[in-house]
């Protein structure tokens, strides 16, 4: 017993002692960083403004501390602000000095390990080199079997102006949850705006649903009349989401020759296809266009006989074959909708809240869609 | 003969429960310590992001609108600064739905007059149930604040109002005197971007606010409060948090999610006919019918905790109101153990079953007995000469020594990871307080959840009144 007795008294010291070994770390880490921390900001400016005075060619490059990572990322950082108000030689001298004590070899190796957070922010450092090296690690990167890593190494290689790998997107599109597949929109979003091709393979290559929805949308954000018809084709899709997404980015993109769609999808089986339909033909269509929607008038969903009616009261007060203009007055943000009344209508709130900031009366309809059939059974009620 | 039997009976059993309380203190610390590894390893594997900045380009293009619903009783000192905080948070689409319990305060002609109220009608679906609803009122000055007035009903009833209400699919339920970060938000919704099928709710963590300076609804700077209940308070909210929490999320037996600051999906929260009436315990008796319902429609979920997005909440400062408080929080544990008492180690409900509910049988309900059990019992048997007072010291010092290492652990996981703590001189309050709280504190506690179950076997449903002296003033104070 008296080995017990011994223990325990053994484990308290240790315990104790363990207790005051921690504490006294603790404020002697905390003292040193803030003695560190204390010279920061000034440290930080004099960096800031020695790295700008050196990229206008005013000063010999300045000496740079970068023997321990904080260092290192605190010229980094830096350097990052710096480049914002830089462009043409001024930024290649910066990036050169940057490359002349290896902080964009340190940013690979950071790259490839160590925790996913810190190689995320690794990779997205990487945008302040912008040769051919970083280029090809960042395709490296992309074929990363780690969402993150993946996603990281695309965004950057669209921020230093290389379209992502072709291949790793559509590998990216074949992951079907919602989080992957709202990246993968951002990062479409943001290819379609330079280059098509990455998009409308995703289209051809026949993915699945969600990926498919989300790059129509982000097609239809680039109101590029160049992917029409890869958007029309998708209109005949088997799946009534997929054709209810085609016709949504169809009425973003909003050429003058793309009422026909509309009118074709008004007869579809889909009630959403056929919301979406009337909403478009509502914007893009011409007066001659009111015939094809008069019948939705009796359509056994109360949201599109509303929706329909709106779209005859607007084509009734619409020039002749004046598609176009109802898109640009919606671009202005005076469509009927932004004059909607908000509290009148539950649905109109929700289309409200639902709108992303600064959008005015593009409200993503689609996001509100969920709700319809609520909507629908409480008018029933 | 027959005495010395009894005086023999007596001995054993008394001895048997000194073991039984060994046993039980062991294993509280033993599973305290497996906390601070698992919390430490998760920390360091996926520390969180230092730049909300960072946060907000990766997301803020793809997150989900969110409903904060606020619900408010008595709140007259404190409801102008939180709502304002609310409406000053960093995320791009969000709602505040502030929710008048039947306050008989000024509450409601507080924020009347504030934020310039006129009426307005919304339509809902009664999906879960609650107390009448005398208006409902958008501000003229803020677009994003929307007020429910309703008759009294509870913490639940409101939040049920608010979920009615609600039209986005994530909902953050807090309390009306609950400071938000900025950025709170905005990293608290990250898990349901990452895992949108599984993730149906997030808790972040609830931090003390006694002694911050906080203006206009924004937390200003740090600091420890200089009452002591609210430093130990302090050390045992970086506890509770910062380890149990965290460890038991890791693990996957996450039970509870702080009623101050919690992120759900609201489709999740109508499947289960939102929050329970006629418990006060609502937070945590959510969070296990959402484990059980997601369980017994064998549908993969997750309940996430994450360490960084932080709510800052007023705590008590007198005996009186943290007795009552934490009699309270007692007796919500123990209605939520029995009316889910099904799950307890019943193989169906897995890890949730056997490692959720049982922590809160072993810390929560025999936990405060068995430790007060000790506290009597043993020099009881060292009057009675069957324990040697050696052992009883022995015992009692490696009970304070471990709880004092496990404070320690948490206060150095903190520095090392998240770094909240201001100055040194507020870092050796916490950790003067880590050592002095073992002596008076923690037994008071141990007493208050004995009367919170004292509370439930008499069936008490009150909350209890309690008084707050609001942030402005708390400001003052630490100034």
């Amino acid at each position: 017993m008296s080995n017990l007795l011994e223990f325990i008294w053994s484990l308290s010291a240790t315990l104790a002692a363990l207790s005051c070994g921690v504490m006294a770390a603790l404020i002697v880490a905390r003292l040193i960083r803030q003695s560190r921390d204390r010279r920061l900001p000034a440290l930080s400016v004099r960096l800031v403004l020695d790295l700008l005075a050196y990229s206008k060619g005013e000063i010999e490059a300045p000496k740079l501390a970068v023997r321990t990572r904080h260092e290192r990322d605190l010229v980094l950082k830096s350097a990052l602000d710096v480049a914002r108000a830089l462009d043409g030689a001024s930024l290649e001298r910066l990036v050169g000095l940057m490359r002349s004590v290896s902080l964009d070899v340190h940013c690979r190796r950071l790259a490839v390990r160590g925790h996913i957070p810190d190689r995320v922010a690794a990779i997205e450092n990487l945008r302040l080199f912008r040769d051919a090296e970083t280029a090809s690690f960042l395709q490296q990167l992309q074929a990363s079997p780690h969402f993150r890593i993946c996603v990281a190494g695309m965004r950057t290689s669209i921020e230093v102006g290389r379209p992502p790998d072709l291949e790793a997107v559509l590998k990216l599109a074949e992951r079907p949850e919602g989080a992957r597949s709202l990246a993968l929109f951002k990062i479409v979003e943001v290819c379609v705006h330079a280059n098509l091709t990455p998009a409308l393979a995703i289209l051809a290559a026949g993915l699945p649903r969600e990926s498919h929805v989300m790059t129509l949308k982000a097609i239809g954000t680039s109101r590029s009349p160049l992917a029409l018809r890869a958007i029309a084709r998708s209109t005949n899709d088997i799946d009534p989401e997929v054709r209810a997404a085609a016709i949504t980015a169809l009425r973003a993109i909003g050429a003058a020759d793309i009422a026909p769609y509309f009118v074709a999808a008004l007869r579809d089986v889909d009630w959403r296809v056929r919301l979406k339909a009337v909403e478009g033909l509502g914007q893009c269509g011409a007066p001659e266009d009111r015939a094809s929607i008069e019948p939705l008038l009796n359509d056994s969903v109360w949201w599109i006989r509303f929706r329909a009616g709106e779209a005859l009261e607007r084509l009734a007060r619409a020039e002749p074959s004046s598609g176009a203009s109802a898109l640009k007055t919606q671009d202005e943000g005076k469509s009927p909708l932004a004059a909607a009344p908000v509290e009148a209508s539950p649905v109109a709130e929700d289309l409200a809240m639902l709108a992303p900031p600064g959008a005015g009366a593009k409200v993503r309809l689609d996001q509100v869609w969920q709700r319809l059939p609520r909507a629908a059974n409480r008018l029933a009620s | 003969m027959t005495g010395f039997s009894l005086l023999d009976l007596a001995v054993t059993v008394a001895r048997s429960i000194g073991w039984m309380v060994i046993g039980g203190a062991l294993l509280q610390n033993l599973t305290y310590l497996g906390q601070l590894f698992v919390a430490q390893r998760a920390l360091s594997v996926e520390p969180p992001e230092p730049h909300s900045d960072v946060l907000w380009r990766r997301s803020a293009a793809v997150v989900p609108p969110i409903t904060l619903m606020a619900p408010a009783y008595n709140e007259e000192a404190t409801v102008e600064n939180s709502v304002l905080s609310l409406l000053a948070l960093d995320y791009p689409r969000f709602e505040v739905i502030v929710i008048n319990d039947g306050s008989k305060d000024q509450t409601f002609e507080t924020l009347k007059r504030r934020f310039d109220l006129e009426p307005v009608q919304r339509d809902y679906e009664p999906a879960a149930t609650h107390a009448r609803i005398r208006g409902v009122y958008r501000s003229r000055a803020h677009d994003k604040l929307l007020v429910i007035d309703k008759e009294n009903g509870g913490k639940a009833d409101a939040l049920n109002a608010g979920l009615n209400l609600a039209r986005t699919p994530i909902v953050c339920s807090m309390d009306a005197d609950s400071i938000l970060e900025p950025d709170s938000l905005l990293r608290a919704v990250q898990p349901f971007i990452e895992d949108p099928e599984r993730v149906v709710a997030v808790g972040g963590t609830v931090r003390v606010a006694n002694g911050c300076r906080i203006k206009d609804g924004r937390l200003q700077t740090v600091g420890v409060s200089r009452n002591p209940l609210a430093v130990f308070q302090t050390v045992e909210y970086l506890r509770a948090f910062l380890l149990a929490r965290l460890a038991w999320s890791r693990l996957g037996v996450l039970t509870i999610i702080s009623g101050a600051f919690g992120l759900f999906r609201r489709s999740a929260l109508i499947e289960i006919g939102g929050y329970a009436h006629g418990t006060v315990g609502e937070d945590m008796e959510l969070v296990v019918r959402l484990h059980r319902r997601a369980i017994e429609t064998g549908d993969s979920h997750r309940v996430v905790f994450l360490p960084e997005p932080v709510c800052w909440t007023e705590v008590p400062e007198s005996l009186a109101v943290l007795g009552r408080q934490r009699a309270r929080w007692h007796r919500g544990a123990i209605e939520t153990f029995v009316r889910h008492g099904a799950m307890m180690m019943n193989p169906k409900y897995g890890r949730v079953g056997a490692i959720g509910m049982g922590q809160v049988l072993l810390f929560d309900l025999i936990g405060p007995m068995l430790e007060l059990v000790g506290y009597t019992l043993m020099p009881l048997m060292w009057a009675l000469g069957i324990l040697d007072v050696e052992y009883l010291i022995a015992f009692f010092a490696l009970s304070i020594f471990f709880g004092i290492a496990i404070s320690m652990g948490a206060l150095a996981l903190e520095e090392a990871e998240l770094r909240r703590v201001s100055h040194v001189s507020d870092l050796l309050r916490l950790a003067g307080a880590a050592v002095l709280e073992n002596f008076g504190y923690r037994q008071l506690n141990s007493w208050w959840r004995l009367v919170g179950f004292w509370q439930w076997m008499r069936g008490v449903k009150s909350w209890g009144e309690m008084t707050r002296k609001g942030f402005s003033a708390a400001a003052t104070d630490a100034a």
